[in-house]
């Protein structure tokens, strides 16, 4: 097999979406070039401008995930943060906390650091093999710890499980549900003011095609009793050495990333024309292209659903007599082909589904992948497990 | 007197809201509707606050207060103009 110098072929969409679009770049650029001064801190001409282009990105991200109040969306670094906001925001020493055993270290890190520090009882009810949430053992959980928070991701970002939100929003009773979009937010069609989740969290730097350092956490109705996670300042009631109790001031302090808020609004733009359903539907048609030929290969093992309809565009495999990070090295050295090997920092994931320690190879494809990657990737294994 | 740009009226009614995100807000509303308007530092004679306000003629005391209450921003105080000083509008 031959290689092609010079292009690189990224299939690591669910860890950093890239390439970035022109259209982001130049969002970026121009905030940073014209504009960058401190947002809501000054009343010159500069300070307005980023004022209003984080307002503007605000009203994007309400408006696409169908938000009513655009001051419902806080504003992090990533979904990291929105995370460990919305959990240390939440939760009082004593309180009950469920969630599964598909999360990422995002959810497992804050809840175990509670766990072991006393001030939580944790439990992580068990997911299928395949990544599924076992919905009726959460609700019987549910039931007999009548728990302050649920927490569930709705996708796993090693296989790629999707969660139903429905169903989970269905069973939380009095629970405040917390769901860790960080998987599906640009890739899925996410309707909030249709579902009955309390806390959605997201990131801006995968599938909404923004840039790293923008994330987000999305208030159910603003009333939600959730504490900061910093103090300081707002810009607003400067008079006052006390944080201000309205939104989003309350859990924004400091001087944001203007300029990848910037970008993270044309990001949502770029996701906008093309349509998030379309972006579904091509991913899905990749996905099964590449499931149907790794169904086929000798000594490789996919993990996970293995239907593209029940997952995104994530697949981890294992191939018999190698280790994942052999598998990726090889991908990476000969192909230029880069994937992410390991246990993806979540490690009770790959626990549920037979992979740990060892972990996986995990290809994760975006919107800009096209047939031809997929076709090269799958070339590219078959040569390897091959020789 | 209406037709002078806002700086240079003898009244003006001065909004004054809780949180830029509420300016931008205000801003984009009344932009919509072609309202006049300008966007002033809260003037020190209100408060300490080093956030924004907006500026508005005073016949449009009624129609700016049905927008923004319209669209959900809430308003900390209206305060009315008058060669450099400032009353305070009745609720």
């Amino acid at each position: 097999m031959t290689r092609s110098p010079g292009k690189i072929i990224y299939l690591d969409h669910a860890a950093t979406s890239f390439p970035k679009t022109e259209k982001v770049k130049e969002a970026v650029l121009e905030h940073f070039i014209k504009y960058s001064a401190s947002p809501g801190r000054s009343g010159h001409s500069l300070s307005l401008a980023a004022s209003r282009a984080l307002f503007e990105a605000r009203e994007a991200i309400a408006a696409f995930f169908h938000v009513d109040d655009s001051r419902k969306v806080i504003f992090t670094r990533n979904v990291t943060e929105s995370l460990n906001l919305a959990i240390h925001g939440m939760v009082r020493e004593g309180d009950r906390v469920i969630t599964t055993s598909m999360e990422h270290n995002s959810v497992m890190r804050p809840l175990r650091y509670l766990e072991e520090r006393g001030l939580i009882q944790l439990t992580v009810v068990p997911s299928s093999p395949e990544g599924f949430a076992d919905i009726p053992g959460l609700a019987r959980a549910v039931q007999a710890q009548n728990p302050r928070l649920l927490v569930v991701n709705h996708a796993s970002n090693v296989t790629g499980t999707l969660v139903d939100l429905e169903r989970i929003a269905g069973i939380k009773g009095s629970a405040c549900l917390l769901v860790d979009g960080a998987q599906t937010a640009g890739s899925i069609p996410i309707h909030l003011d249709s579902l009955d989740v309390d806390l959605f969290a997201f990131t801006g730097h995968k599938a909404l095609q923004g840039p790293q350092g923008t994330g987000g956490l999305i208030l159910k109705t603003g009333e939600e009793p959730l504490l900061p996670l910093m103090q300081g300042g707002t810009g607003s009631h400067s008079e006052f050495e006390q944080q201000p109790d309205f939104l989003p001031d309350r859990f924004e302090s400091g001087t944001p990333n203007g300029c990848g808020f910037a970008g993270l609004a044309a990001g949502i733009g770029v996701v906008e024309e093309r349509g998030v359903p379309a972006i579904r539907e091509h991913e899905k048609t990749l996905t099964k292209r590449l499931l149907e030929a790794l169904l086929t290969m000798d000594r490789v093992h996919i993990l996970g659903p293995r239907d593209p309809d029940k997952q995104t565009a994530v697949v981890s495999l294992q191939v018999d007599r190698m280790s994942p990070s052999e598998v990726g090295f090889q991908l990476d050295r000969e192909f230029d082909i880069c994937v992410r090997t390991g246990l993806h920092c979540a490690p009770a994931a790959h626990r549920t589904i037979g992979s740990f320690p060892q972990g996986t190879v995990r290809l994760s494809l975006g919107m800009t992948n096209s047939m031809d990657d997929v076709d090269a990737a799958i070339e590219a294994l078959q040569w390897i497990i091959s020789r | 007197m209406d037709h002078l740009p806002l700086e240079k009226q003898e009244r003006t009614l001065v909004f004054v809201l809780y949180s830029i995100h509420n300016v931008m807000k205000a801003e984009k509303v009344l932009r919509s509707q072609e309202v006049l308007f300008d966007t002033i530092p809260v003037p020190k004679e209100i408060s300490a606050d080093c956030g924004m306000a907006i500026l508005v003629a005073c016949d449009n005391r009624k129609r700016v207060r049905k927008m923004l209450e319209n669209s959900g921003i809430d308003i900390k105080g209206i305060y009315l103009r008058t060669c450099g000083r400032y009353e305070k509008e009745n609720d």
